[in-house]
Formats: structure tokens, sequence, C-alpha cells
């Protein structure tokens, strides 16, 4: 009990302390003071301004930067060694698609065929 | 901005600081007016000499200035922590040139024995009863102490401040309120309290 009175004292010492101490005038003042000198010398020496980013950074950042840019690069490059050394095999992947956008009619049906087919029936 | 008070009260301080460096007057006086006496309080109760502490506070305040340009509002450390920091440091640096800061954890297990709390002390004047018996403590557990009970931060707060974990923060205020207890006790007379 007499534990607990004296726990709760002291908490009540140590509260009325907040707040106790009184800042002088003129340590304000001096405060204010340095603030002022501060603030000059911020505007004498403003914060480089950010340069504006271009088109082609804003690309750049959006891609990942440069560890982003060399990924695409890669699968670019890769992409086009596959199509020049093995088109049959990309053609064949793509389910024949790429061979209807670059115009091969081995994706389409032949017309003959057609035909024979017809003349089949 | 024209420096009416209602404007500023509704910003925070890491707003303010923002405001300060875009070279708003009126943000320096509302900063000063919210942080100065949280750091005048603390470096008074830590060092107990008012002309030092006023030195320090005024030294924290001008770093405080000159962080400004610089400050990242979505970092860690609010304004206050920031400059309870660097009062921290502040007081730590001159307690050890001054030499006051020798008292290690070993002596504050003895602290309730050393003299000088009643020499000190004004009858029925508690403040001076107060940083007597924080004059006895350890310089870090002093700190703790002040900055939890008096201060009202958190723990976590100031494990920040002090750079400690939060456990290590607990123990210090816990032993230093230990320690003020018996360094009070026996003064509750002289100091307007039941006994």
């Amino acid at each position: 009990m007499t534990v607990e009175r004296d726990e709760e004292q002291l908490d009540q010492l140590l509260q009325s302390a907040r707040g106790a101490v009184r800042v002088p005038e003129t340590l304000s003042a001096r405060v204010l003071a340095d603030a002022a000198m501060v603030q000059t010398t911020l505007r004498a020496a403003p914060p480089e301004p950010r340069a504006g980013r271009g088109w082609l950074a804003e690309i750049h950042a959006a891609l990942g930067g440069w560890p982003g840019l060399s990924g695409v690069t890669l699968a670019g490059v890769a992409g086009l060694a596959l199509g020049i050394l093995a088109p049959d095999l990309v053609d064949g992947l793509s389910g024949g698609q790429i061979g209807l956008w670059t115009g091969d009619l081995g994706a389409l049906p032949e017309v003959g065929l057609l035909w024979e087919e017809a003349g089949d029936v | 901005m024209s420096g009416d008070a209602p404007t500023y009260a509704a910003l925070s301080d890491g707003a303010l600081m923002v405001l300060f460096a875009n070279g708003d007057p009126g943000a320096a006086r509302v900063l000063t007016a919210r942080l100065l006496p949280r750091a005048l309080g603390h470096a008074t109760r830590v060092l107990g000499d008012r002309a030092e502490a006023e030195d320090i506070a005024q030294e924290a305040m001008l770093r405080l200035w000159r962080a400004a340009a610089d400050w990242a509002q979505d970092g860690p450390a609010t304004p206050a922590t920031w400059l309870y920091r660097v009062v921290a440091n502040l007081c730590t640096d001159w307690l050890r040139k001054s030499g006051q800061s020798a008292l290690t954890d070993e002596a504050d297990r003895h602290s309730d024995t050393r003299p000088g709390v009643e020499a000190q002390m004004i009858a029925g004047d508690r403040m001076a009863a107060l940083d007597a018996a924080l004059a006895l403590l350890p310089e870090r557990q002093r700190q703790a102490v002040v900055l939890r009970h008096i201060e009202g931060l958190s723990n976590p707060e100031i494990a920040m401040i002090l750079d400690l974990g939060v456990e290590a923060v607990e123990s210090l205020t816990a032993r230093g309120k230990r320690a003020l207890s018996a360094a009070l006790s026996g003064k509750k007379e002289a100091l307007g309290y039941d006994s």
C-alpha cells in the first residue's frame, strides 16, 4: 500500500514537472534569429531543382532503369535470332499465327484443296 | 501564407518544416513555440544547469533549421523526436566533457544512499527536490526517465532517440524510477506529501 502511494506521489511529481520549464524571451529571440539566418541562406542557395525528365527518360524509368532495359534488349535479340534461325519452330509454337501475320499461305486452307474437297463430294 | 495562427495550428511539425524550408517565417515561429520548450525542458532536467541547457536548446534548434531543406516528411522521425535526439546527444557530450557522466549502473544501484538530496532541497520546493534526485541518476537512465515520465514520450520513441532497444529503455526507466523513489523517500514531509 505504501509502495503504491509512493509511486502515485512520484508520478504526480513527475507530471507536475512537465512543462514547468519556462522559455525566456531572450532564448526565443536567439532561436528565431538563427531561423531567419538559415532561411536567408536557403534563399541565397535554393536546392537544385530536379531537371525535368524527357520522354526517353520516362520510358527508361518505366522499364525499370538499366536492369529492366537490359532484359528487354536481351529478349528482343533472342526473339530475332530465333525468327531468323528457326522460323518453322516459331511458326509452330505460335500455332500458325506468325505465318498468318506474315502472309504465309501455309497457314490458310489451299483454295485448290477446297475445290478438290467439293469434287470428292 | 498569411501567418495567422489558426492556419498553422492545423499543420504537423513535418509540414511546418517544409514551409520553413520554403522561406515561411511564420513556420519558424510556430515550430519554436512548439519545440523549444521541450528541448529546453529536457536539457534542463538532464543537465541541471540552466545556462548550459539554454545553449544546448538553441544549438539543437539551429540544427533543426539546417535540416529543414532536406527534411523527409515521410521519414521515420518526427521533428520532435529528431530534436530530442540531438538534445540527448548534446547533453551526453557536455556531461562527458564536464566529467559529470561518471556514474555507472553499478553506482546507480547505490544511489539511494548518496547524501546531498536534502542539502540541495529547498523545503516545499518539489521541483528542486526532483532535480536533485534526477542528478543522482546515471546519464542514460536520467535521459530515459525524463523522456518517459516528464516529456511523456513512448518507449519506442525513446528507443529511437537514445539509439537503444525498447527493452533497454524499459529497464532504464524502471530502474530510474525506483532510484528516484528511493532518493525522495524520507523527504515526503518536506515535500508536503503524506508519509
